[in-house]
């Protein structure tokens, strides 16, 4: 058997037309001979890749006609983007309200002609920093300060929460800006109360890293939630945990938008009913991902809260490492351990890691 | 009906879907039905094109990778173990979704995000077997470019077409069946060296 009656017997035996003896010794040859069986086998992915590669091209010029019918008709036109669709529809309405509540602003404004001088201040005092001022306090220390001539603490109290195991917390700038002294008190499991340094500050994303200096402090567990830096999505569900009394509060709500006050990209609008002391809240998306931390709110509209985004607190730590000598002392949470677990659960796991921060600052003189 | 464009134009898009349920379709192109085939590709053409210009691609990058798709759609389907767990056009649309990814990291041009316009099941790495794909097809293309004329058509005859030894003879001009059964053979031993050099 030469070589060309060798690959006709192998063709013949793959298209499945060998029969009997024939049939019987190839089968034999296939069991004894491992060359043979692999001779067999590359010439079957041979004729197989051939075949198919035809298939194929044939194929693609068949798409290529019923592409040049596409182009002719320029089909693609009644291609309905499904998003955009969605964000008129869903968006019209609000639109429609923010262009009348615009067009009142306005008029207001311009009625009032000495407003306009002062446009930039009062914008500015439509965003309230949530840090809880408690007025009833500095009055009582003003009259003191009055009285006894001293220079008092004046006090009151936002939220920070955990970002490290060996003690570094995560807060607003505004809320520690003129801090003398602080201090964190989880009010959990257990009553914990550190004394607390500010190690890193940004005061345009409105971020601060405090650090735990307290002897008493040995150390976190591993946090139960991770950082998520890719954006959220409109409409996703976020909750939030906070110290805007005595008590943690719960908070529940939705990004409402990408951007904050005056559309800042730094933050998310959520819709979030929020109180002062509420600042420095973690926000978490529905698996307990951390999404930013809530700075402030909308003072003349309810439910409007702004957050940071967790992603600007990433190049915060990040920018630290190029910055300082101890670049490891700052490492994100990596693990989502309550990723699975409801609600009532995860709060429970993360609330040992937020913390009521109170910040005492010396009055001037 | 009136054949003015606009109209015709939605008619060819849309009426179609009213005659063909999804597993019509599914059947169709197990079949071959060539059909259905211009329904499948016209269908979901536009939904591609759009995904691969929002995110830094042109109309030839959208053609060339929607066609690879359903290449991979038809040949999946051809494989009778094959389930198709979700809609056609997700389908379709998160193999683009695949291969753009690659493409966008083979250019360098991805930067960690792809806007997305439709839901998508996200492909394991190697699931859609891409790359041997890539590197198979393109081995034999280039086999066959080298190996040229006459012996391309006298393979193609006799191994896709399936013609017999003594037809192929007519055809070419050979002077008997045996001759041009020599002369096959000659081509495919040829082509064969040439492929298993390329793929490797």
């Amino acid at each position: 058997m030469n070589l060309q009656e060798k690959y006709e017997w192998i063709e013949a035996y793959l298209a499945g037309k060998l029969e009997g003896e024939s049939l019987a010794s190839f089968e034999e040859k296939l069991q004894k001979e491992t060359l043979f069986a692999e001779e067999v086998e590359q010439h079957r992915f041979f004729l197989e890749t051939l075949r198919q590669h035809e298939e194929r091209e044939m194929l693609k010029a068949q798409m290529n006609i019923f592409h040049k019918d596409l182009e002719k008709h320029k089909a693609w036109v009644f291609y309905k983007h499904p998003v955009i669709q969605n964000f008129w529809k869903k968006h019209i309405p609000t639109m429609a309200v923010a262009a009348s509540v615009a067009i009142l602003t306005a008029a207001t404004i311009l009625w009032n002609e000495r407003n306009i001088n002062h446009l930039e201040n009062q914008q500015i005092s439509y965003f309230r920093s949530l840090r809880n001022d408690l007025d009833a306090v500095k009055k009582r220390q003003k009259s003191l300060e009055e009285a006894q001539q001293e220079t008092p603490l004046v006090a009151y109290t936002a939220t920070a929460f955990a970002i490290t195991e060996n003690g570094y917390l995560l807060t607003n700038y505004h809320a520690v800006k003129n801090a003398a002294e602080m201090y964190v008190e989880a009010k959990q499991d257990s009553t914990q109360r550190y004394k607390v340094k500010i190690f890193h500050k940004d005061e345009m994303k409105d971020l601060a890293i405090l650090k735990i200096e307290d002897t008493a402090f040995q150390g976190f567990k591993t946090l139960p939630y991770a950082f998520r830096y890719d954006s959220a999505d409109l409409g996703e569900e976020v909750f939030t945990l906070a110290y805007p009394r005595e008590e943690l509060v719960y908070g529940k709500g939705e990004i409402a938008s990408k951007t904050g006050f005056e559309g800042d990209s730094l933050e998310y609008q959520v819709s979030i009913p929020v109180n002062p002391g509420n600042s420095g809240g973690p926000l978490l998306d529905e698996k307990g991902f951390l999404v930013g931390i809530i700075n402030g709110k909308h003072t003349q509209q309810e439910g409007a809260a702004f957050a940071i985004k967790a992603k600007y607190i990433k190049n915060l730590v990040d920018s630290l490492e190029v910055n300082k000598e101890d670049k490891k002392e700052v490492i994100l949470p990596q693990k989502n351990i309550i990723q699975y677990l409801k609600r009532p659960q995860q709060i429970k796991a993360l609330q040992n890691y937020i913390f009521e921060l109170e910040v005492y600052e010396r009055k001037d003189k | 009906m009136p054949k003015f464009l606009p109209e015709y134009t939605t008619n060819f898009l849309m009426n179609h879907a009213l005659h063909y349920s999804e597993a019509d379709i599914v059947a169709g192109l197990r079949k071959g039905d060539n059909k259905i085939l211009e329904f499948v590709y016209k269908q979901n053409y536009p939904a591609i094109l759009h995904f691969v210009i929002q995110n830094n691609g042109t109309d030839q990058d959208a053609k060339d990778l929607y066609q690879e798709a359903i290449l991979v759609l038809y040949e999946k389907l051809k494989q009778e173990n094959f389930l198709l767990t979700c809609q056609l056009k997700t389908f379709v649309y998160s193999v683009c979704r695949r291969l753009w990814l690659k493409k966008l990291r083979e250019k360098g041009r991805y930067y960690g995000k792809i806007e997305d316009f439709e839901s998508f099941i996200p492909f394991e790495e190697d699931e859609l077997h891409i790359e041997e794909n890539e590197h198979k097809y393109g081995a034999m293309a280039k086999a066959l470019e080298m190996l040229g004329e006459p012996c391309s058509t006298l393979l193609k005859d006799f191994y896709i077409d399936s013609m017999s030894m003594q037809d192929i003879s007519e055809k070419m001009g050979y002077t008997n069946a045996d001759n041009a059964k020599n002369q096959k053979y000659k081509c495919l031993m040829r082509l064969k060296k040439i492929f298993f050099e390329k793929y490797k």
